[in-house]
């Protein structure tokens, strides 16, 4: 079934693997529309600036800097650009490493078609794309005690916004967040974004360990 | 004849007039006394007259003709090998200091035997360090060199063996598997479990993550993957697991990850769907796990016979002193929520 709206999001496809672009295109292909696809870091780069998507799919291991280093280049020259990581590795270096670099969403390989359109239209609209162990990460590295000089703002996640995390980490999708905790969808989309946002920027040693390591595969 | 005068200039000093070319053709030893009376335009013969005699006063001769060999260059040499590496100079000086200060140290302790035997013997030492220092370096750089190919091989041989044993055999096992397509999402999973594992030394998916890749060993973190891995092979069902904390795997947590496990199963068995979340917390004072599948849901307030999930779980969890709640409805999946108190060390030191 394709939804007249998703029509219009235009989607770049970016991994190395050509099969595995091949297959994201027949799988996606009816409900959006794949404008582009490149498999090295310099053609994707190029194509984007070129293109200019509503999203960019993008693998985090690519050679020559992986998708880090394509989301770098473009935000640098187009900062309103909207990836969603999609990945087999769901270690939490690279998870994290990539959404602090800019990615908006991770979500790995083993997703299927309509979890995977949900997603993009999910950013496509300006919210974040939290698998459950994106979240269990974040309640991981905010966890522990709070550094000394500690940003309430970046540094300290909220009870409300550490009770969503806990649920997104069960399993939950957004819509059954919202009903546990009566709220609404969009208020649970409004924490999960800012969630999203300390995630990016807050100093939290596990954060920029886990951020600053180098994968050699 | 003299050797052409080289003009080169080096950072630290002028070493023209000191380097010279070993001789070739007239050489007795080493081609030290000849070279250097080429050099200066005298009869080789005076020089190692002179180099003999000096022999005889304290081996002045051998220590002169070593520094000769060290300072002077084979014949034929560029200008350009003539010129001394500063960096190099410095070090050398800086070893020869260091040794002198310390052979000066040894003097004055009872292991100097007396100046007349030893002082010989370190310069004898120092000689034949100079002449065969280079040559010792070239051969442990080779050797190490050698070592590292040797270590590079071995660990592309293994990486081969082991992609054989697990992925192809897989690979060709799902071929015949095609038809069953729960079967092979199972064994593809557990090959991608199992692959993960062996790359990145352990699940990764807690912030200390690197345990071992098998085996409940001495964390719950372990325990609880090694019982989801399990729980798939068997039932081919998938089983996500998201683990926050960790803690030592001690006898109220085995009745935890038992009870886990007892969710897992049920849900394998009843739910009609094939894929079960976990969720794991643990905290300083206590461990809390939600098990959780989309399936068919069951009315928990209705009597239920041959099943016995309450009960089954209920007691294992309250021996261990913990509570559990099952949360489903018709049609709505099923929730499980355990949670055991700690015992453990770290955590009654993290309560303090």
């Amino acid at each position: 079934m394709s939804d007249p709206l998703l029509r219009s999001v235009r989607v770049f496809l970016v991994d190395d693997h050509a099969l595995f672009r091949a297959g994201v295109r027949s799988e996606l292909g009816a409900t959006v529309d794949v404008v582009g696809e490149a498999g090295s870091v310099a053609e994707a780069v190029v194509g984007i600036l070129a293109v200019r998507p509503d999203v960019v799919l993008v693998d985090v291991h690519l050679p020559d800097g992986g998708g880090r280093a394509i989301i770098e280049r473009v935000l640098g020259e187009w900062p309103e650009a909207v990836f969603l990581a999609l990945s087999v590795s769901d270690a939490a270096d690279d998870v994290v490493a990539i959404i602090r670099a800019g990615a908006r969403g991770y979500v790995t390989k083993t997703i299927d078609g309509p979890a995977l359109v949900d997603a993009i239209r999910r950013v496509h609209e300006g919210d974040a794309v939290f698998s459950p162990r994106l979240a269990g990460f974040v309640l991981d590295a905010f966890s522990g005690q709070a550094p000394a000089q500690a940003d309430p703002e970046l540094d300290l996640l909220t009870t409300r916004e550490q009770e969503v995390m806990r649920l997104i980490a069960r399993g939950y999708t957004y819509r059954e967040a919202a009903t546990s905790l009566h709220l609404s969808v969009k208020t649970i989309e409004t924490h999960v974004s800012a969630v999203l946002r300390k995630l990016q920027l807050s100093n939290r040693r596990e954060l920029t360990e886990w951020a600053n390591t180098r994968r050699l595969l | 004849m003299c050797a052409a005068d080289r003009s080169a200039t080096i950072g630290v000093m002028d070493l023209t007039s000191v380097r010279f070319e070993r001789s070739e053709e007239q050489r007795v030893v080493v081609g030290v006394a000849s070279g250097f009376a080429r050099r200066h335009g005298v009869d080789p013969m005076v020089v190692r007259a002179a180099l003999v005699v000096l022999t005889f006063a304290a081996g002045i001769g051998v220590v002169l003709y070593a520094a000769g060999a060290a300072l002077s260059v084979p014949q034929g040499s560029s200008a350009d090998e003539a010129v001394v590496d500063p960096h190099d100079l410095r070090r050398d000086v800086a070893v020869a200091l260091i040794s002198a200060g310390v052979l000066l140290l040894v003097r004055s302790t009872p292991l100097w035997l007396s100046d007349a035997v030893m002082l010989p013997v370190v310069v004898f030492v120092v000689g034949v360090a100079l002449l065969f220092g280079p040559w010792i370096g070239r051969l442990t750089q080779a050797a190490n060199e050698e070592r590292r190919q040797r270590i590079r091989a071995e660990e592309r041989e293994a990486m081969a063996a082991h992609l054989h044993d697990s992925v192809l055999q897989t690979l060709a096992l799902i071929q015949r598997t095609a038809e069953d397509p729960r079967r092979t999402a199972s064994l593809a999973r557990q090959q991608e479990h199992e692959l993960r594992a062996w790359l990145f030394g352990g699940d990764a998916s807690t912030a200390g993550g690197a345990d071992g890749a098998d085996g409940a060993g001495e964390s719950l973190a372990s325990a609880v993957r090694t019982m989801a891995r399990e729980v798939e092979q068997r039932h081919d069902i998938r089983v996500d697991v998201v683990l926050v904390g960790d803690a030592p795997y001690e006898e109220s947590l085995a009745a935890l990850v038992s009870a886990m496990r007892e969710a897992c199963v049920n849900s394998a068995k009843h739910s009609g769907t094939t894929d079960v979340s976990i969720y794991v917390e643990a905290t300083p004072s206590a461990v809390e796990a939600w098990v959780r599948d989309r399936g068919r849901g069951f009315d928990v307030t209705a009597p239920h016979e041959g099943h016995g999930i309450a009960q089954s779980i209920h007691a294992r969890i309250e021996r261990a002193g913990g509570t559990a709640e099952i949360a489903s409805a018709d049609g709505e999946g099923t929730e499980v929520h355990l949670s055991v108190p700690r015992h453990d060390r770290a955590a009654s030191e993290a309560t303090r």
